[in-house]
């Protein structure tokens, strides 16, 4: 009889992660470039529904979101690889980390990168990689506003 | 004026809305997540699922946006962290919620840490995570408080409060062990061997060698409970009868936050204990909690 063992659910390690992909973390994507003007603020605001009727003027308040709303996607649009070797790639999470508020009109520089990639086995015994990008922000004269990360998890259909 | 207090009774406002394809095209348009199961109910059918999937970052986006609205002019997310742990599809109703979790001041602001979520079909839980907001103190916050910044100052925090020397006596680790235990030496038979928790026992604080923060006894509110929040010990080695340990007491923390009790004043002390030769023997903490009604002024402690 043959006997699969298992990690317990929840053990993320870099046990089954194939080498090459190991290799991609630290790798950086290109440097991108955007600005908040009107028009982007606006577009963000008006895409995310308000609880509060009493915010009047929503896009006076400028989150990370207007700068990055999704860092798996500015991460592969910046040219950096997702990860794809099982059968369904998708997205497990986001968080966003500000550091000082932002203003209308600021040009601001993007850096992403693989932070890391790690797996685990599903309770199941499906096999789950899991890659965590970030995407820095930076503004002028190299401060650093906020950050952004992300993960993708990268999953078997049926456990082999 | 924001106090720490309605912080946590400002209730988040919560969001119920039925997400349609084109709420989703136009969030793909804008952050360029177009994969097609998002936007295309073909493609989601061939995926599996009955109609196209809700983008995860939107519902985060979402999240974001409430958290931003409910701190309003004084408050600033700083930190939103989500877990997608199902799909949601169009069509459906999705609630968007949180609660304050807990609160603490620091010197200039105060902090909440929220727990949020959005439920889906079934009111399942699709999306959880944490984020944590800061709200700009105003001058009469310190009044609806505790008087953390003054008790800082009493304990010299992040500096050597006091250095104590004590020598290690067997009848002392033997009441020690007598006291814990309820074994009783035998006359003759003293204990040679110390107990790890004997290291509690050489902390002046404990042995009331050492009291910065006696204003606390003398707050206008009833103290309605208290105690040890933790005690950890890394040792080097261990102590034995008729070492000569000097202690050096740090405060390295005091916060408040709410708890079931009350308003929780936390202090974290740090000992580090070193030999005759100067060699670290062990470095303790402990964390010592003292809850405190602020609802209600104890007449006895303001001498009425």
């Amino acid at each position: 009889m043959k006997t699969t063992v298992i990690a317990p659910v929840e053990e993320w390690s870099t046990a089954e992660v194939p080498p090459d992909a190991l290799r991609l973390v630290g790798s950086l994507g290109e440097i991108g470039q955007i600005i908040l003007d009107d028009e982007r603020v606006a577009a963000f605001a008006a895409v995310s529904p308000s609880a509060s009727a009493a915010v009047t003027s929503p896009g006076d308040r400028i989150s990370l979101v207007a700068c990055c709303p999704d860092p798996i996607v500015t991460a592969c649009a910046l040219g950096l690889p997702r990860l794809r070797y099982l059968d369904r790639a998708i997205d497990g999470g986001t968080e966003w980390v500000q550091f000082r508020p932002l203003a209308r009109g600021e040009r601001l520089d993007l850096v992403p990168r693989i932070v890391g990639v790690d797996g685990r086995r599903t309770s199941e015994g499906r096999l789950m990689l899991r890659t965590v990008v970030e995407v820095r922000v930076y503004a002028a004269a190299g401060e650093e506003v906020g950050v952004v990360r992300g993960a993708s998890l990268d999953i078997e259909e049926r456990a082999l | 004026m924001t106090s720490t207090g309605s912080v946590a009774a400002r209730g988040l406002p919560g969001l119920r809305t039925r997400v349609t394809t084109a709420d989703l095209t136009r969030w793909a348009a804008v952050a360029g997540h177009d994969t097609a199961f998002h936007v295309d109910d073909e493609a989601a059918r061939e995926m599996g699922f009955e109609r196209s999937v809700v983008h995860g970052s939107w519902k985060a986006a979402v999240l974001l946006r409430m958290l931003g609205d409910w701190a309003g002019e004084d408050g600033v997310v700083e930190r939103l962290s989500c877990q997608y742990r199902r799909p949601d599809l169009t069509e459906q109703e999705l609630s968007f919620g949180g609660e304050v979790v807990s609160t603490r001041r620091e010197a200039d602001a105060q902090l909440a840490e929220v727990r949020v979520w959005v439920t889906g079909a079934e009111d399942e839980v699709s999306l959880q995570g944490d984020a944590l907001v800061r709200f700009a103190a105003s001058p009469g916050d310190e009044t609806s408080g505790l008087p953390v910044a003054e008790v800082r100052r009493a304990v010299r925090l992040g500096e050597v409060a006091g250095r104590f020397t004590y020598r290690v006596e067997a009848n002392d680790v033997d009441r020690f062990v007598e006291a814990v235990t309820g074994v009783r030496a035998l006359p003759g038979q003293a204990t040679l061997r110390v107990p790890p928790t004997f290291f509690a026992a050489l902390d002046p604080v404990e042995r009331r060698d050492l009291d910065l923060d006696d204003l606390l006894q003398h707050l206008p509110h009833p103290m309605v409970g208290g105690g040890n929040a933790f005690n950890e010990v890394d040792y080097e080695r261990p102590i034995r009868v008729g070492d000569v340990i000097t202690v050096a007491t740090t405060y390295t923390d005091v916060f408040e936050k709410d708890g079931r009790a009350g308003r929780l004043l936390f202090r974290i002390r740090e000992n580090e204990l070193r030999d005759e030769t100067g060699a670290l023997v062990a470095t303790s903490r402990c964390g010592h909690v003292l809850a405190f009604d602020l609802t209600s002024v104890d007449d006895e402690r303001v001498g009425r």
